[in-house]
């Protein structure tokens, strides 16, 4: 969980959605397992599309039961 | 980038535009600048309207309204006789091709469909047009000056070609609020459970301890493993003889203290063993339950944090308000609510700002929230809960069981002062009680003591000191596992909320860094399209603070003084240039696949001059063609002193203007190209008898011929007219015609020929007695059908009046004279 993302930056040559996924890189220096589950949100939480935030406070949560992680 | 121009809008049967059969079709030309004149009420914000619901599918200002007023039933013209209103836009690809045509329908119940022919996708179209930059108005750039810094910066994203980064950074913040976030996994709840467990625990070691030393007879040593714990005190039991039988074969805890006590007693024989033992569980029990007893600056504690709590729920309205205020706050803090002084409950407009009110007031509940909070971890951290045990044993029949029944809301923190004070009252009564009840049974203790051999008294003690182990070990191992258990489960908790803190940090910098270069790349542009309408010593400034979502706006120069406020120095026009210029520099900088921009009024606060600068910058040094890629601009006016500039310049081959007329309960026409068509409707309407919609058409008409003869006869007009009254328009233009016949006929140089000087003033007498007269003052009831008729005939007289036959004679082909002075 080593935390070296702050060199992340929005790339005025790249189209939106390739920064979100330059993010979505980003988010893995954080925590690679919980970026698994956030990044592929970031083009519709990007779009304004409502958030189902319990739905995702307990993917997140799942994902860092050391079981399945220990399985990944 | 490739994009689209905006070709031609054709809408019917939608806001003011009635047209039913005949849509009003307005074509437009990428490589020009557009203009459409039209006096008020016409239709010009209509079109804008039309755009506007094309491209985002609502129309903010009717959806806005009060329920009562049904704003959803404004979309389509409410004298069309069909039951929905229909848009084209017709649009033309930068990079070249074939233009497309998109259909844009709306029916009475507010359903809207997207067509466009085979292998178009018109959605995905629309959604790429639908850019802030595509529909300006003179609201938009007040709000811009006018915002706070952070709805300011919120609000301009888009123009920073930033929307979905805005965007992205307030949902990720939204979704590392701490609030919600710890509502959702009750983390108050869990770390509650957890201090409870481990106050259980602690009481358990002690009694464990307390037991060890009586069974063993030696001080329990805190670091000894379970396992050896459990071997000493086997080893103690299984040594006393008497109990060997009952340990055999058995772990420590398979022992049963009861079946001990019942050999010591059969041992002896005697009914005074069993008093004994029953003494001793009785004492066990009660000095298990007063274990807890708090001290009296706990007591005082308990009660000050009840009645700080009442203090803080009396500046609250109870739980009602409470979510009315939640609720508010949500509609409030939403981009869609564009006043943050315009109360969502009541629809008041203030000076300051609703939504702090509303934080204001929900900081007051959440005062309670954190006096509840300190109340119940107090509570909880203290294990008063534990005295309901005492109170069972010590409270009388006729008596309420208080702590048991407080215990739930003094968890919650809920308990009131007055309640945590009789609370405390009642606690210090059981005190009394157990230690009154401890002193009985340890006198009765010590008498049968005294009677019996000491041997036996000691099994006895020993058995139940092993009652004593047992219950407490299984208790601590109980406790311990739940402390496990939800310790893990924080840590994964906050695993969730580090990463999510993390992860919206991180963005926020990035869109911060982002905005902060963009809005420096626009702040020269800004600047010189700021002098270049102005033309004075002030000089914009945007700033940005690091990390911030604002945008602040300053002046770095006003007249020699530096840094200085905008919105406090600057007059509205001087605002509305400061608006404009940010606005088209991001425009021009960062303007996305639309490639046209539709401005609706926004020179309403600028004098003539300054809307002259302001079409000089539009047309050369932002709009195609003066800027081969800058985008297309439509300009929308009802201004009569720009419609004289639009005309000027639409002679000289860049500019392209139109005047449309009509009203929402007929149609609204294009002026240019389609005068015959406002004739043959006029005229269609004065045969049926319809003088109503046939007199603001001949108003049309008569403009129209009287600009016709200025232009093309080069008769000069005085600058007055820019200025006038637009019903005066047409007598101002006729008054300048005559004048300037007058002018020539008195210097011998007039062309006309003598018929065509006497038939002006029959024409003029006719057009002004039968029409503007009437016109000018409202008398519209003065009109009759046949009257009109003979108007529409001046009219057509009037303007042969500056005409001659070409050649050959006969041929019926009549041009304009050159000048009044010249044929040709």
């Amino acid at each position: 969980m080593a935390d070296d993302s702050d060199e992340y930056e929005i790339d005025d040559k790249k189209s939106v959605d390739g920064n979100l996924a330059a993010l979505g890189d980003a988010l893995k220096e954080i925590d690679s397992d919980l970026a698994d589950i956030l990044s592929p949100k970031l083009q519709n939480m990007s779009a304004d599309a409502s958030i189902a935030k319990d739905q995702l406070f307990d993917a997140l949560y799942a994902a860092t039961d050391e079981d399945s992680e220990a399985k990944t | 980038m490739s994009g689209w121009f905006l070709e031609q809008i054709s809408i019917e049967g939608f806001r003011g535009i009635n047209n039913e059969g005949a849509p009003l079709t307005v074509k437009l030309k990428p490589d020009k600048v557009n203009s459409i004149s039209a006096p008020n009420g016409v239709g010009k914000t209509s079109i804008f309207d039309a755009v506007l619901y094309a491209l985002t599918g609502r129309i903010q200002k009717l959806d806005d309204l009060p329920a009562a007023e049904k704003g959803g039933s404004y979309y389509l013209n409410r004298f069309h006789g069909g039951d929905s209103g229909q848009i084209d836009l017709q649009l033309q690809p930068s990079a070249g091709g074939a233009s497309v045509t998109i259909t844009i329908t709306r029916d009475k119940d507010g359903n809207r469909a997207v067509t466009a022919p085979a292998g178009i996708d018109a959605d995905a179209i629309l959604s790429e047009l639908n850019r802030e930059f595509v529909l300006l108005d003179g609201k938009t750039f007040q709000q811009f000056i006018d915002l706070k810094p952070l709805d300011r910066g919120r609000s301009f994203a888009g123009f920073l070609g930033l929307r979905r980064y805005s965007t992205l950074r307030q949902r990720l913040v939204e979704i590392s609020n701490t609030r919600a976030f710890n509502n959702h996994f009750n983390v108050t709840a869990k770390q509650q459970a957890i201090a409870t467990a481990k106050q259980t625990a602690q009481r358990a070691g002690s009694n464990i301890s307390a037991a060890y030393k009586e069974l063993v007879g030696e001080d329990f040593d805190p670091i000894m493993s379970e396992p050896d714990l459990l071997a000493q005190v086997f080893s103690a039991l299984n040594s006393i003889q008497l109990l060997k039988p009952l340990c055999e074969g058995k772990t420590f805890e398979e022992i049963d203290p009861s079946e001990c006590v019942k050999a010591a007693k059969a041992a002896e024989g005697s009914e005074e063993r069993d008093k004994l033992a029953k003494i001793l569980r009785k004492q066990t029990e009660w000095t298990e339950a007063s274990a807890c007893f708090p001290t009296e600056g706990e007591g005082e504690k308990l009660i000050a944090l009840a009645e700080a709590r009442d203090s803080a729920l009396e500046k609250t309205q109870g739980d009602q308000f409470r979510k009315l205020y939640n609720l508010s706050e949500q509609i409030l803090c939403a981009d869609s609510w564009e006043h943050k002084t315009i109360c969502p409950v009541c629809d008041r407009n203030g000076d300051v700002s609703v939504l702090d009110h509303v934080q204001h007031k929900i900081g007051a509940f959440e005062d309670v929230g954190a006096a509840s909070t300190a109340l119940g971890e107090f509570w909880v951290a203290g294990n008063w809960a534990a005295l309901a045990t005492l109170e069972k044993l010590a409270m009388l029949e006729d008596e309420n069981p208080l702590v048991e029944e407080l215990k739930k809301i003094a968890a919650d923190g809920v308990m009131t002062g007055d309640r945590a004070k009789g609370l405390v009252d009642w606690i210090k009564t059981l005190s009394e009680r157990s230690a009154e009840k401890l002193k009985t049974l340890d006198e009765a203790k010590d008498e049968i003591e005294k009677a019996l051999p000491p041997k036996l008294t000691a099994v006895v003690e020993k058995a139940e000191a092993a009652r004593r182990l047992q219950s407490n070990l299984k208790d601590q191992r109980e406790q311990n596992a739940l402390i496990t258990t939800r310790e893990a489960e924080l840590v994964r908790i906050e695993r969730v909320k580090s990463f999510l803190d993390g992860s919206s940090a991180l963005f926020a910098a990035a869109e911060s860094k982002a905005a902060e270069r963009r809005l420096e790349a626009i702040e020269p542009k800004c600047r010189e399209f700021f002098a270049a309408i102005m033309f004075e010593n002030v000089t914009p400034a945007l700033s940005k603070r690091e990390g911030s979502e604002d945008i602040s706006i300053k002046l770095s120069d006003f007249w020699t003084i530096e840094n200085v406020s905008a919105q406090a120095l600057l007059s509205e026009s001087y605002r509305n240039a400061f608006a404009i210029s940010v606005y088209l520099a991001a425009a021009s900088l960062y303007g996305g696949p639309a490639k046209f921009l539709l401005l609706d009024d926004v020179t309403s606060s600028f004098d003539s001059g300054h809307q002259l600068h302001l079409m000089n910058v539009i047309r050369d040094k932002f709009s195609r063609p003066g800027v081969p890629d800058g985008p297309q601009v439509i300009l929308l006016s009802h201004d009569p002193a720009l419609e004289k500039l639009f005309n000027t310049n639409s002679s000289s081959g860049d500019w392209w203007h139109q005047i449309i007329q009509g009203t929402p309960r007929t149609s609204v026409l294009p002026q240019s190209g389609a005068v015959t068509r406002v004739k043959d409707a006029t005229l269609a309407f004065l045969d049926a008898g319809n003088v109503e919609d046939a007199a603001p058409r001949i108003r049309q008409y008569l403009e129209f011929k009287l600009e016709e003869i200025i232009l093309r006869v080069r008769i000069p007009v005085p600058m007055v007219i820019a200025y006038s009254d637009d019903k005066h328009m047409a007598s101002n233009l006729i008054n300048a015609i005559q004048s300037a016949v007058n002018l020539h006929q008195s210097a011998g140089q007039l062309i006309l020929e003598p018929a065509q000087i006497a038939g002006l003033d029959i024409a003029v007498a006719t057009i002004t007695g039968n029409y503007i007269s009437h016109w000018a003052t409202g008398q519209a009831q003065a009109f009759t059908a046949a009257s009109l008729k003979g108007v529409m005939q001046a009219i057509d007289e009037f303007a042969q009046c500056f005409q001659y036959e070409g050649e050959p004679a006969g041929s019926g082909q009549y041009r304009y004279y050159k000048s009044l002075s010249a044929k040709t």
